[in-house]
């Protein structure tokens, strides 16, 4: 069988060629990654964040491995604004993938302003909102409420030109809530979800793992759970979803695809294997062929009834 | 920004590495020959690779999860290279069952290498390689590069006890005289590096230059004797490396800067060192 299999996915005014990009703050800028992976097959690549400013980050250790997975407290260090548009930008223009800048802030107004500020640059295929990340302080605090997370996503669609994500944290009582928040804020997609917070213990010296205490977990460990919240979203919600969370093959991204994710990231599978993205992208359109599915859209949200 | 920074390396390849011969050299410690002519030919010393413990990471179900960081010990400039690693968890004592005539998956070579062509070391008659533990091999390496250079060096080498001695074989053959120190006294001076580097530096310490790794508790006591001397010290450090080629930013050190930007107070291992002037450094 050899048939034409649509792998295209449109979130927004954004039409990507596959479903697979690259989770923020797992493929720096692109160009780090670029000796081991051809760019120009992802679906797209999210930058890692960009603040307003120049963030330093968190003190070491950063990160430790844990069973099935890994947890991390990098505490958003990044350039900034400026510097991501003079240093990082230029490259990522050229490098054949649509680009998604992921931004965060510590207001509202953070947010607008540097979506104003990427407005003026070419390039830009969407804006990711990073209101979940759980290792800085003013972090999570857009994701947890339901007001806050929809004031922050509207005044974000009010100034941008291109289609709005937002990134939702897992960390809350009801993802739901927040989840029907951000899209009436406006936004044009869901990326579901973040790392779960996460404590891990070194009982020799009593002292935790990360100099940060607490960090995300990530990997094969929170697939489940990610999977859990997405689905979820995806009986709450209209707008695409884009399932987030331990997706290291490509039939861990058709449980997101089944689950009623439109399209995926893929994370710490990149920290093990830099082109992991494209061998999800190729398992994919394989799954699909041997299902005689000519579209991928057939399997989004088709998980069946248990009985 | 620094001297370091600028040494050119080999690119960095995804490379899948037959497994020549694998020794147990030492309990728990074991040595890899392994095939690639590019990392054989490319690598510098100070540099490393990042070692997937399972055949293949989809065929393992990302179990265990990340790549191991080890520095290269030797290479033979044509087709194969060594590695030395302690088996400790659940991803070293993987590796250390694969077998003769498999391929072992890793990225490489990788890293910023010591560098031999600054300034103060074209104008150092000796260099004095300090390594603890799983520390050594790099020194291995660099003791290869060095004489094929023609500089002068002598190693110390630094262990627990007799048993976890690394590298005295392989100076000895490269006719690099290695003096060693076990903290139990089983074997060499009884004590630490720095018993022995001390009374040697405070003896001489114009026209040399030191490169050391190894535990970090050691790395800054090295560092600590050579910073009141002048001494110029490159030091190669060890942080938990998850990606291993600059996305992941959890491999930081924390760097001296007089730059203003506070992005530059963090170095990332993976890409910005392992080697790094020890001066640079906040041992703080």
């Amino acid at each position: 069988m050899n048939f034409p299999v649509d792998l295209s996915v449109k979130l927004g005014d954004l039409t990507l060629q596959n479903p697979v990009m690259t989770a923020s703050g797992t493929f720096g800028y692109g160009q780090e990654v670029a000796d081991f992976v051809d760019l120009s097959r992802l679906g797209a690549i999210v930058g890692k964040t960009v603040t307003r400013a120049p963030r330093s980050g968190n003190p070491a250790p950063r990160t430790c491995e844990i069973a099935g997975g890994m947890m991390n407290a990098i505490g958003l260090q990044n350039v900034g604004i400026e510097a991501f548009i003079a240093e990082k930008l230029p490259f990522l223009r050229e490098c054949g993938a649509p680009l998604v800048v992921n931004i965060a802030g510590e207001t509202v107004e953070d947010f607008a302003f540097l979506c104003e500020r990427l407005n003026r640059e070419t390039g830009i295929s969407a804006i990711e909102l990073n209101i979940s990340c759980p290792n800085v302080s003013h972090g999570l605090d857009f994701a947890t409420d339901p007001k806050l997370a929809r004031e922050v996503v509207s005044a974000a669609k009010a100034v941008s030109r291109v289609p709005v994500f937002a990134k939702l944290s897992p960390n809350v009582t009801d993802i739901t809530q927040i989840a029907r928040a951000a899209q009436d804020g406006g936004a044009d997609a869901l990326c579901v979800a973040n790392t779960f917070v996460g404590l891990s213990i070194d009982i020799k010296s009593r002292k935790p793992r990360l100099a940060n205490t607490t960090g995300g977990v990530s990997g094969p460990a929170i697939k489940p759970l990610a999977l859990r919240a997405v689905w979820r979203c995806a009986g709450a919600v209209q707008i695409p979803i884009i399932g987030i969370g331990g997706i290291c093959t490509a039939s861990d991204a058709i449980e997101f695809f089944l689950a009623g994710a439109s399209a995926v990231q893929i994370g710490t599978a990149t920290f093990v294997q830099p082109d992991a993205a494209l061998h999800v992208i190729e398992g994919i359109e394989n799954y699909l062929r041997e299902n005689g599915e000519n579209s991928l859209r057939n399997i989004v949200g088709a998980m069946r009834s248990p009985l | 920004m620094t001297a370091i920074s600028s040494v050119s390396t080999a690119p960095r390849r995804h490379v899948h590495a037959r497994l020549l011969s694998s020794e147990e050299v030492a309990p728990h410690h074991f040595r890899f020959r392994l095939e690639s002519s590019e990392i054989a030919q490319g690598a510098h010393a100070g540099q490393f690779v990042h070692v997937l413990p399972a055949p293949s990471a989809f065929e393992w179900g990302f179990d265990p999860l990340l790549r191991r960081a080890f520095s290269i010990l030797s290479t033979d400039r044509q087709s194969t290279f060594d590695v030395l690693f302690r088996a400790l968890g659940k991803g070293t004592g993987a590796l250390s069952r694969r077998r003769v005539g498999e391929t072992i998956d890793l990225l490489g070579p990788l890293g910023i290498p010591f560098d031999l062509s600054a300034f103060h070391v074209k104008q150092s008659r000796r260099a004095i390689l300090v390594g603890g533990g799983v520390g050594v091999p790099p020194m291995i390496f660099l003791a290869q590069t060095l004489r094929e250079t023609g500089i002068e060096a002598q190693a110390i080498i630094g262990a627990r006890g007799a048993s976890d001695v690394i590298g005295p074989s392989d100076f000895a053959a490269m006719n690099v005289p290695a003096h060693i120190t076990t903290e139990d006294g089983s074997v060499g001076t009884r004590g630490r590096v720095t018993d022995v580097l001390g009374p040697i530096l405070e003896k001489q310490s114009e026209n040399l230059t030191v490169f050391t790794c190894g535990p970090l508790p050691m790395l800054r006591a090295v560092a600590a004797i050579c910073e009141p001397l002048a001494v110029p010290c490159q030091v190669s450090m060890e942080e938990n490396m998850p990606c291993g080629i600059g996305v992941c930013n959890g491999c930081v050190v924390k760097v001296k800067s007089d730059d203003k930007s506070p992005y530059a107070h963090y170095r990332r291992m993976c890409v910005e060192g392992p080697v790094c002037e020890a001066r640079e450094v906040d041992w703080s």
